[in-house]
This record gives C-alpha cells, structure tokens and sequence, in this order.
C-alpha cells in the first residue's frame, strides 16, 4: 500500500514539475524578449539623435579622464575595429578608431550633451536607471555603449562617420540585447561654403 | 472468507488515498489557474509593448519622411508627406477608448476613423514639436517629440511602459 502510493506522488511530482517548469519557461522566455523590447526603444533612441545632428557634432567623448574609465567590455568590443585600417580598441586603446566631434570649429562634448539632454550622444559609456531621466523604458537598467569610428573618404565616397550603439544588460555585460549601426555622411549639416568634406 | 489474493482497499485506505490525491489535485489546480493568470498578464503587456514600438517605428518612418508638420498639439499631428504640396497628409493622433487611450494613423488631416497602432496609452497628450535649431546654436533638425505610457494592466504593472524619443524631420533646415 505504502509502495503503490509513494509511486504514484512520486509519479505525480513530476508530472507537476514538469507543468512549472513549462510555466517558468513560458515567462522567462517573454521576460527575456520584453528586455530587448526595451533595449531596442533605448538604441532606437540614441540613433535618432545624431540624425538631428550636423555631421562635425557627431562624435564622443575622447578626454583622458572619460577614455580611462572605460573598461574591457567596452574596449573589446567589435564595434570599436574599424577594418578599413586594420585597428581595434583592444590593441591601440578607443583614441586610435574613433573620434570625438570633427571639422570646422566643432560644438564641446559638454555644450553637445547639453542640447540632447535625453541620450547624451557624447557620452561613450552610460547606464540608463530607474532614477535616470527619461527612465528606461520598463524600468529596467541597461548600458548604453555609444562608438562613432571616422570612415576616411575613398575615391568613391565622401568621409563618413559610424555610430555603433550597443545595449547591454549591466547584470551580464559580456551579455548584448541590441547592436545598431548607421553611417553619417560629412555633409550632414554643412553650413555653405563649408570645406569639412 | 475471501482469499488474500482477492482482497481489495477497505473504506479507510480509500479516504486516506482520496484525500491525498485531493490534496494534489488542489495543488495542481492553484498552479495552473496563477500561473495562467500571470502568464496572461505578461502576454498583454508585452502585446501593448510590442504594439507601442511598431506604432513608434511607423511614426518614425513618416515622421522622417515629411518636410513639416502642417498642424500639431499635444494630441495629434498631421504631416506632409512628398511631394510637400500639401497633398498627402497623414495624421497621427490619440482618442479616449474607455479609460485610456489609443494611437491611430489616419490618410488625411482629421481624426476620425483611421487604424490604431497602439492601446492601452496612460494618456493622450504624447506629441510635443521642436523646431529646426532647437536649442538655439545646435543647428538641430526640426523634432516630434513622443512620450508616451503604455499599460494594458495598471493594477500588476505599476508605472507601466514609457517610450520617449524624439524623432527627427530629416528634410527640415536647420
């Protein structure tokens, strides 16, 4: 009697456990994409800014102070190589590939972040919090990771600029939810008369 | 008498067994039925997230394409689309739905009928315009600035889920 029923809990138990763990994957599973919901709005976000931008503004921060306080997963980071020259943050250090604000008389990382007080677009390195403003989108903390690599000009197009911006979730940052990359022209902007590009 | 072989549960043994089985049985009930429940809620919310980011992804993609705003207010905004002569004009604003709110996209300048992107929006005013070189000395594009809350299930979901962009009038001066 003992034996007949201890199989059937024990049966039973994992008939059950197999019911949770199909529940607890089903809402991991949407925790998860409902984190890259999230970082992508955050990336879409910080993208948009440098299209409202002049193409001398476009840059980040490259201050011995901010440059020192970036870390590994920053400096390793693909998006820091820049193939056409054949260097990458890992081996030369971020100031050999990318660039701060360029051209004519190009406006201060300070002055810059100032006017685009909601992504920051000179700021290399951030993390956006609950208590940041505007807030992440589901309250969530995420790290904004911004490069911007100067494309030299070829015979059959003009300089440009790559901004690369990757979310990353600061719990796990060998861990990224979101990469987007867009090329700026150096004529973005360009007052007349202009010889930036 | 019966031979052992044949012998069968007595009352007692079949209570005692019954009720253990109630007992899981009950267990399994409570599982299924909260965690139902708690996956459904997640299901709408991410929904009514997902929704809000393609209405936002479709407002961009007009919102670059347009040469101006042609009327704005904190709940709609009409844009002209080229050829920038006025003839095509898509609207984009919000209308009360029971307790909250929903974004449509509507061919022309008013706001009735047209299809909703997103639902379940905290509020209507979402739109805000900032002109071409705003602030001054930035030479930025002119700028539609959302800012917008969605929440299918207040009661779980606290603060809910806030999208704040400002997207950008590509073919506007500086």
């Amino acid at each position: 009697m003992l034996i007949e029923l201890l199989s059937a809990m024990f049966v039973l138990t994992i008939a059950l456990t197999a019911m949770a763990s199909v529940f607890m994957a089903g809402i991991l599973g949407m925790r998860q994409s409902k984190q890259v919901t999230s970082a992508t709005a955050l990336a879409d976000a910080q993208l948009e800014a440098y299209r409202a931008m002049t193409a001398k503004d476009i840059g980040i921060d490259l201050s011995a102070g901010t440059v020192n306080a970036l870390d590994a997963t920053y400096k390793n980071d693909t998006a820091c190589a820049n193939a056409s020259i054949s260097k990458t943050c890992a081996g030369n250090g971020v100031a050999a590939t990318e660039t701060a604000p360029t051209g004519a008389a190009p406006d201060s990382c300070a002055q810059i972040n100032t006017w685009y007080p909601n992504t920051l677009p000179c700021t290399p390195s951030r993390t956006v919090t609950p208590s940041s403003t505007p807030a992440s989108p589901d309250n969530g903390r995420y790290r904004i990771d911004t490069y911007v690599t100067q494309l030299a000009a070829t015979q059959t197009q003009r300089a440009e600029k790559q901004v690369t911006v990757v979310v990353r979730d600061p719990a796990r940052l060998s861990h990224t939810l979101v990469r987007e990359s867009s090329l700026f022209d150096c004529s973005t902007g360009l007052a007349a008369g202009s010889t930036d590009c | 008498m019966r031979a052992r072989s044949e012998a069968g549960y007595t009352l007692v043994e079949m209570v005692v067994v019954m009720a253990i089985l109630g007992f899981i049985a009950g267990g399994i009930a409570v599982i299924n039925v909260s965690g139902s429940r708690a996956e459904s809620r997640l299901a709408a919310s991410f929904q009514g997230q997902t929704n809000a980011h393609l209405a936002l992804d479709k407002l961009r993609g007009d919102v670059h394409l347009a040469c101006s705003p042609n009327a704005q207010s904190a709940t709609s905004v009409t844009l002209s689309l080229p050829p920038c002569n006025g003839t095509k004009l898509v609207t984009w604003c919000t209308r009360a739905v029971g307790s909250s709110y929903s974004l449509y996209r509507i061919s022309g300048s008013s706001c009735s009928g047209g299809f909703a992107y997103a639902d379940a929006l905290g509020g209507g005013s979402i739109f805000s315009y900032l002109g071409p070189n705003s602030p001054a000395g930035s030479h930025a594009t002119a700028r539609l600035h959302i800012d917008m809350t969605v929440n299918p299930s207040p009661k779980y979901n606290g603060a809910g889920y806030r999208l704040v962009d400002d997207l950008v009038f590509r073919n506007s001066t500086r």
